[in-house]
């Protein structure tokens, strides 16, 4: 890897918009996936062919209404036999880091571009704001040079964000570092050496001048005031929570939608065993269990899935928190997603988006693990 | 013979017992074969293998009236199919981190090593998981219908 | 009986040899007698609940194919193997390949088609006598079984105990028994003899001095043995039974009946070291504060891995004192025993413990040497068969074999590799398999598409389901389930009349899928599957309810019953299998490596039919062969080397490649696919198996001065200045273990087993030629294990001096151009010593060829370990496979051996991959594997669980596939796919789910 500078001339956003351009222009890729405001006005993923309709991009945009690794996994699920680069923020690249280990991301032609990343605002709460997205990142990314800032105008990080002890561009071909830099100065890079040098060639970025400093200090302070921050939401959700009375009533009003694993990177299956003829049962089935419990909610099985989809994917979970977003009933799906997969993980010291090498946590075991699990004692 | 009979209203709880063919389902026919006595809460599910026991399995036995459920394998490296018993015991120690995270009754879920010859083993070990079970009630998913 | 001369082997010994040797012949096709001069087959072995140094057991790895399980009902269950038990060899005539074999068979009493092995005659029986199995730690009735894990319906009358009371015959409500049945002769016709009747434990009462017989506490190493099975009468624990309290302190006296020329038991019984380590393991984590001593001469703990199993004895705790006891006394007042030690010289001592074991080794009873004579085998000076150094397992009896503890006092993964070895031999004595040419069987019936109709038949076995479970009720909760067309009873379904009356419902009514309720799968299963595939019905129509089970809990079994009944039926509902999937196996082998072991394992597999490609490396054939000169018991490496390159060269089937290496290999089972790099460019080989013969060498040794001034050198340098007549006499010191035994990985931390013959041999050979030669030995543990041992005392009767080092105190070397300074401490003179020696030679070990092994393990997909050593398949069944099918090893890159060793290891490999091959055919397993294309994400965690390289991703088509022909029908792919687009035939989820809610009713 390299390090380098981006110098921003004041204007962050442009700096970085012209380096994501510079790629398509400079040929290093054919097409980039980059959030971009549109036309209209709204914030969307959005993949570029034409430079010209470049104008837009926004690595920083204050909401994220789709999870990068999903586009990233509809594009390259298989060999796109074409060069494309993604812009990803870091619980994206995680979650496209457990793809490729899935095989659902075939990564030979990608190329990943990861930034710094401040959080993001639930979609609908920021577009009802009526804020202007590219202004509201801006002022992000300035923030970003003395810790994790706070959005204008009263709006606020979405929760998973708030608890995102991962904020730094940490893999990834070229990593845009934010965290400690003047924004309005230069802005970090880090590259794999081919790709400095292409950038380097194509007058993109400088890569013989140090990386602006301070960004470490910045980052641990960050991740430390998540870090706290997360233990206490856990806390306080295992509290009410906690207990099959807990839980029932924290899913209460669960309608079965779907919505949670629709827009989970990590729930990769083409088709849910819950949406499956597994559980498509015979009609007298659900009267047995009635006679047998004396009642059955219907639709049956809901705590089933949840429970099922924790145990699927809990090993993975990145903590994007997409999940929330996705709920129409506003439950705290993710809050529950993260609080389990922080444990799982912990267990079994896997941290999903880590690195490539580490291999997905079901498909290998240690002889000497886990043996209280088998009655041992001690 | 037979035992005294229980009055009506006592908790005998469900124990259905996910067994592998090779060791503790053996185990449990020699249990059987050389009279061991153990208590009859426990239904048997035969399988190949412990590492072919599949979590939803697990859970929609919990939830639609087991009140525990023993998982039975053969000892490390008695494996037949080389290592089923260990990713097995991955996936219920996943399984029942969830459960106890979210305050459910991880207790309910018991994963044994139990041979062919081990007999003996089979019957103290449904001895065991039974009155351990009898000792919480019944699952919180039979009493509570909406869960 | 209809066998066939030709066609038929007689294994005689139902142990651990034999029933390898009979599982090996039956698979490759040979039909076998396995004569069992005791009421069940198994040996010493179902005494053995754990093994070293796995501490599992692991035996039911015994079978060359798949599916693999508890030999003992392997054995019972091969339609090849016919058992005769409770029989002795009366009298034998022919010769190689016509034997006439006279039998007599002891009465057991008991019809085993009427038994129903419902135990009512053994709670009858008044007669209480000491169980044999076991050494008499628990008591059995004089109707009994052999052991209590016994093959189902093994009951017999012990004629000497029985006082013919009746009360057997009143119980008896089938009308089994008859206590008035006499002996039978049978005359068994069989073209080729195995002879494995292993070896007896040395009766420790026979050394008075340790109190056995007098002191209850004084425990026999079978007694104890006993007492840790988990299944055993104290269910695991170590007791006193002087008063059944715990012990508090426990000790071992090793070389009981071993090592002891007085006793006429001068051969060391080389397992006794290694099993009293396992005991004293078990006991220890049972009893976790127990104290535990080992008095031992020397630890042998020589095969693989042992070395680092006796470290965890001794991180656990265990103490270790060398030093036999002399004698040992009980104290009255508390039973207590005290063993007293008189050391060399030293001041006796005496210690205290609760429990003292003896370390049995093995002796050779009358029996067995009248065996021998029946066949004309010899037993050699110590008693035992032996045989032909380079020729293991041969007999010099034409057409009759032999292996195991019988040719000398062994563990089991030698038993083992011996075993097949000899069922190698013995098959070539018989026809030829069919193989191939057996028509395939017809087509089974194709119910799919048609509506179900169950057939469900209840067995009314009072033994077993009519005792706790009313069946009218049973087939009551069945009636009325979807699909059932009948609901029928029969009598005894595990015996002919079950059967016949099955058969008969099968014509009559036509069901397109059977549920049985009865007894356990493994039992019914195998017997009702091979009576659909007699009436061209798929077994996977077949779904069996272990009734018996639950019928057996008293006061509570019915409704378990019923649920378990009604769970088979809902999943019958649903019963599928795999398409019919045939695929031919190639014959020809590809064996890796020229060495002794790549030799004869080609030999041996051409023999056996098989066209074989041998790839050596270098340019001429022989590996270690070419610079070997002269062995401990005499053979001449360069005549076996002789031999077998003129067997290999003059073999029509064997195509030799020298300076040739594997460049690549693809393909699996059945149909590999290797190209070959030889100096006339790329071959291609098409083969179904490989076996890897890559050897190993001696270690470069680093340490000592080793390469300064030329008079430090290894053994093998030493063998051939001592073969080629150069002086080498005056003062040689020997030092064992160079670099080996420690911790540090960048030597050799295992053991490396030949070192110690190599030194008794070289000082032995150098006393021959220079008998004023001093030769001092300078050692750990001198594992001059089975008879290598008179050897050991052979050469301290010489004069040789044997002097142990600790690792804490080591010797040094100081070398010089006329020889070296060598400094040791002599705990004998306890003080150090300081000489000169005009030689110095190392025992620097073997050491495998690490880096060709990594590759070659790359290449076929198997494992390596640590060292280098290739990992077999398991350290005591079969130790010559490797989990990943159709590869397998023989030799040193398996784990350092004598040649010997190695030569059976190859005749091992070739005899399980001929069992396999020869067959022609391999079918899939009707539960098969498959996948739902429209449900495969092809994520790969399916590819990743399965242990067998079964499955594999299209990247084009975007699913997972299955080879079914590797697919072993585990299951670990259902549960590793998350949304079951994994599914296996005969337990598909939906079915499954509806079978367990059956259950939870």
């Amino acid at each position: 890897m390299k390090t380098g500078a981006l110098q921003t001339n004041g204007d962050p956003l442009a700096a970085a918009g012209a380096l994501i351009r510079g790629l398509l222009e400079a040929g290093v890729v054919d097409e980039v996936l980059v959030p971009a405001q549109t036309p209209s006005g709204a914030v969307s993923l959005a993949l570029f062919a034409d430079p010209a309709r470049m104008d837009g991009v926004n690595p920083w945009a204050p909401v994220m209404p789709v999870q990068g690794a999903r586009a990233v996994k509809d594009l390259a699920f298989t060999d796109p036999g074409r060069r494309v680069a993604a812009v990803l923020r870091p619980c994206e690249a995680r979650a496209v880091v457990e793809l490729i280990k899935l095989q659902q991301v075939q990564p030979e032609n990608l190329t990943f571009v990861t930034v710094d990343c401040p959080g993001t605002c639930e979609t609908a709460a920021f577009h009802a704001s009526g804020r202007d997205p590219a202004e509201t990142a801006a002022a992000l990314v300035r923030g970003m040079k003395d810790g994790a800032p706070a959005p204008e105008g009263g709006l606020e990080l979405r929760t998973a964000c708030t608890v995102c002890e991962h904020p730094a561009a940490a893999w990834g071909d070229l990593r845009i570092h934010a965290f400690g830099a003047d924004a309005d100065a230069a802005l970090g890079l880090e590259a794999e050496d081919g790709l400095a040098e292409a950038l380097a060639g194509a007058g993109l970025a400088a890569f013989d001048a140090p990386a602006p400093g301070g960004r470490d200090a910045v980052v641990e302070r960050v991740v430390a005031d998540r870090t706290r921050a997360r233990d206490a939401l856990i806390a306080s959700f295992r509290d009410e929570a906690g207990g099959l009375e807990g839980l029932r009533k924290a899913f209460a009003t669960c309608i079965r939608c779907y919505n949670c694993m629709e827009n989970c990177p990590i729930c990769y299956c083409k088709l849910c065993i819950f949406k499956s003829p597994t559980f498509d049962h015979p009609g007298d089935l659900y009267a047995r269990w009635a006679g047998r419990k004396g009642a059955q909610p219907m639709p049956a099985e809901t705590t089933l899935f949840h429970l099922t989809r924790l145990n699927h994917m809990s090993t993975s979970c990145v903590g994007c928190g997409l999940c929330d977003t996705a709920c129409p009933m506003g439950l705290p799906v993710a809050t529950l997603f993260r609080s389990v997969a922080q444990g799982v993980q912990t267990m079994l010291d896997y941290a999903p988006g880590r690195d490539l090498d580490d291999p997905i946590p079901l498909t290998v075991f240690r002889e000497d693990e886990l043996q209280e699990e088998s009655g041992a004692r001690d | 013979m037979a035992e005294p009979a229980k009055t009506p209203t006592a908790f005998e709880p469900r124990i259905v017992a996910f067994l592998c063919h090779w060791c503790t389902y053996t185990g449990a026919d020699l249990a059987g074969t050389t009279r061991q006595q153990y208590p009859p809460n426990v239904r048997v599910v035969h399988l190949m293998c412990s590492g072919a026991i599949d979590v939803v399995y697990v859970l929609k036995a919990l939830m639609d009236g087991a009140d525990g459920v023993l998982i039975g394998g053969c000892h490390p490296g008695d494996c037949h199919y080389q290592s089923g018993n260990f990713k097995a015991r991955r996936r219920v120690a996943i399984l029942k981190n969830i459960l106890a995270q979210l305050g459910l009754s991880a207790d309910r879920v018991w994963l044994r090593w139990i041979s062919a010859s081990e007999g003996r083993l089979f019957a103290e070990t449904v001895r065991e998981v039974t009155e351990a079970v009898r000792a919480m009630g019944p699952s919180e998913f039979k009493t509570q219908w909406d869960a | 009986m209809a066998h066939e001369a030709k066609k038929t082997a007689l294994v005689v010994g139902g142990g651990v040899g034999g029933m390898q040797a009979a599982l090996v012949l039956a698979e490759r096709g040979h039909p076998v007698v396995l004569l069992e001069k005791r009421p069940a087959i198994g040996g010493l072995f179902p005494l053995l609940d754990n093994q070293f140094p796995t501490q599992s057991c692991g035996v039911c790895f015994m079978a060359c194919d798949t599916p693999t399980y508890c030999p003992f009902l392997q054995c019972a269950l091969h339609e090849n193997v016919r058992i005769v038990p409770f029989a002795a060899v009366d009298a034998v005539e022919g010769e190689a390949g016509a034997f006439r074999v006279t039998a007599v068979r002891s009465p057991t009493c008991v019809d085993p088609d009427k038994c129903t092995d419902c135990g009512a005659c053994e709670a009858a029986c008044p007669v209480a006598v000491p169980r044999a199995f076991g050494d008499g730690l628990e008591s059995r009735k004089a109707i009994f079984k052999y052991y209590p894990k016994a093959v189902a319906k093994g009951y017999v009358v012990d004629p000497d105990a029985c006082t013919r009371c009746g009360q057997c015959v009143d119980a008896c409500d089938p009308g089994a028994i008859d206590l008035d049945a006499g002996p039978e002769r049978e005359v068994i016709e069989a073209a080729a003899v195995v002879l494995a009747p292993g070896a007896d434990v040395f009766p420790v009462s026979r050394k008075e001095e340790f109190g056995y017989g007098r002191y209850p506490n004084v425990l026999s190493a079978v007694r104890f043995e006993r007492m840790l099975a988990a299944g055993g009468p104290t269910g695991g624990r170590a007791v006193r039974p002087s008063d059944g309290a715990e012990p508090g302190s426990l000790a071992f006296v090793q070389c009981v009946g071993s090592r002891d020329a007085e006793a006429g038991q001068g051969h060391c019984s080389s397992v006794c070291c290694m099993f009293t380590l396992k005991q004293a393991l078990f006991a220890k984590e049972r009893h976790p504060g127990l104290e535990v001593t080992v008095y031992y001469m020397d630890l042998r703990a020589f095969g693989k891995d042992y070395e680092r199993y006796l470290g965890r004895a001794e991180a656990a705790g265990i103490r270790f004192v060398r030093a036999i006891p002399s004698v040992v006394r009980q104290n009255p007042e508390d039973a207590t025993l005290t063993v007293q030690i008189a050391g060399d010289g030293a001041e006796p001592a005496e210690a205290r413990h609760d429990l003292v074991v003896l370390a049995s080794g093995f002796c050779q009873n009358d029996e067995t040497r009248a065996l021998a004579g029946a066949f004309g085998v010899d037993l050699g000076a110590g008693g035992f068969a032996g045989g032909p150094e380079f020729a293991p397992c041969e007999t010099g009896v034409p057409g009759v074999f032999a292996c195991g503890a019988f040719r000398e006092p062994k563990d089991i993964p030698e038993t083992t590799a011996e075993a097949a070895c000899a069922a190698g031999l013995a098959a070539r004595h018989l026809d030829p398999p069919a193989g191939a040419a057996l028509p395939d069987a017809p087509t089974p019936a194709d119910f799919r598409g048609e509506a179900p109709a169950i057939g469900v038949v209840l067995c009314t076995c009072e033994g077993f389901n009519g005792r706790y479970a009313d069946v009218d009720v049973l087939a009551e909760a069945v009636e009325g389930l979807p699909g059932v067309a009948f609901v029928e009873t029969v009598d005894h379904a595990c015996g002919p009349s079950g059967l016949d009356a099955v058969r008969r419902l099968m014509g009559d009514r036509e069901p397109n899928r059977l549920v049985l309720g009865a007894c356990a799968h493994r039992i019914v299963e195998p017997m009702y599957a091979h009576l659909l595939r007699t009436l061209g019905v798929h077994t996977g129509v077949l779904d069996v309810a272990n009734l018996r089970d639950a019928c057996l809990v008293p006061g509570g079994g019915e409704p378990a019953a019923r649920a378990t009944l009604r769970q088979a039926v809902r999943r019958a509902w649903y019963a599928g299998f795999g398409p019919p999937v045939r695929e031919t196996l190639e014959q020809t082998v590809l064996v890796v490596g020229g060495g002794a072991a790549g030799l004869a394992a080609a030999v041996a597999l051409a023999d056996l039919g098989h066209p074989v490609h041998l790839v050596e490396r270098d340019d001429a054939l022989g590996g270690n062969l070419r610079t070997a000169r002269f062995t401990l018991k005499g053979g001449d490496p360069q005549a076996l080397l002789q031999d077998l390159e003129g067997r290999v060269r003059s073999h029509d089937r064997i195509q030799i490649h020298t300076r040739s290496t594997v460049a690549a290999a693809a393909g699996r089972f059945g149909a590999l696919r290797t190209e070959i790099h030889t100096p006339d460019g790329p071959v291609e080989v098409l083969h179904g198996a490989v076996v890897l013969a890559t050897g190993g060498g001696e270690a470069r040794p680093g340490s000592f001065g080793h390469g300064r001034g030329g008079r430090v050198v290894t053994h093998k340098a030493f063998e051939a200045r001592l073969a080629g007549g150069e002086p080498c006499g005056g003062r040689v010191v020997m030092i064992q273990c160079v670099e080996s035994r420690t911790d540090d990985p960048s030597g050799r931390p295992w053991c490396s087993r030949v070192c110690c013959t190599h030194a008794l041999k070289n000082a032995l050979r150098l006393l021959d030629t220079d008998p004023d030669a001093e030769v001092t030995v300078l050692y750990r543990d001198l594992r001059a294990y089975g008879a290598n041992e008179h050897a050991y005392r052979e050469a301290r009767d010489r004069g040789v001096v044997f002097v142990p080092y600790d690792l804490d105190r080591p010797p040094a070397v100081d070398a010089t151009e006329s020889g070296a300074r060598v400094r040791y401490f002599d705990p004998a003179l306890d003080r150090e010593v300081d000489e000169t020696a005009d030689w110095v030679v190392l025992a620097s070990g073997i050491a495998p060829d690490r880096d060709g092994n990594a590759r070659l393990a790359e290449l076929y997909g198997v494992a390596v370990d640590p060292g280098g050593f290739f990992v077999e398949k398991n350290p005591k069944a079969a130790t010559t496979d490797f989990a990943r099918k159709g590869v397998y090893m023989a030799g040193l890159c398996h784990a350092p051996k004598h040649i010997e060793e190695s030569l059976a290891q190859a005749g091992a490999a070739a005899a399980r991959c001929s069992a396999v091959l020869a067959r022609g055919v391999r079918r899939a397993s009707e539960r098969v594997s498959y996948v739902v294309d429209k449900l495969c994400s092809r994520c790969g965690l399916c590819v990743d669980a399965c242990p067998y390289g079964a499955r594999t991703l299209d990247m084009d088509e975007n699913r997972a596939v299955v080879d079914p022909v590797l697919c072993e029908a585990c299951g670990a792919c259902t549960t590793a796919c998350p949304n079951q687009a994994a599914q296996q035939y005969g337990s598909a989820p939906k079915p499954f789910l509806l079978g367990l809610d059956e259950l939870l009713g």
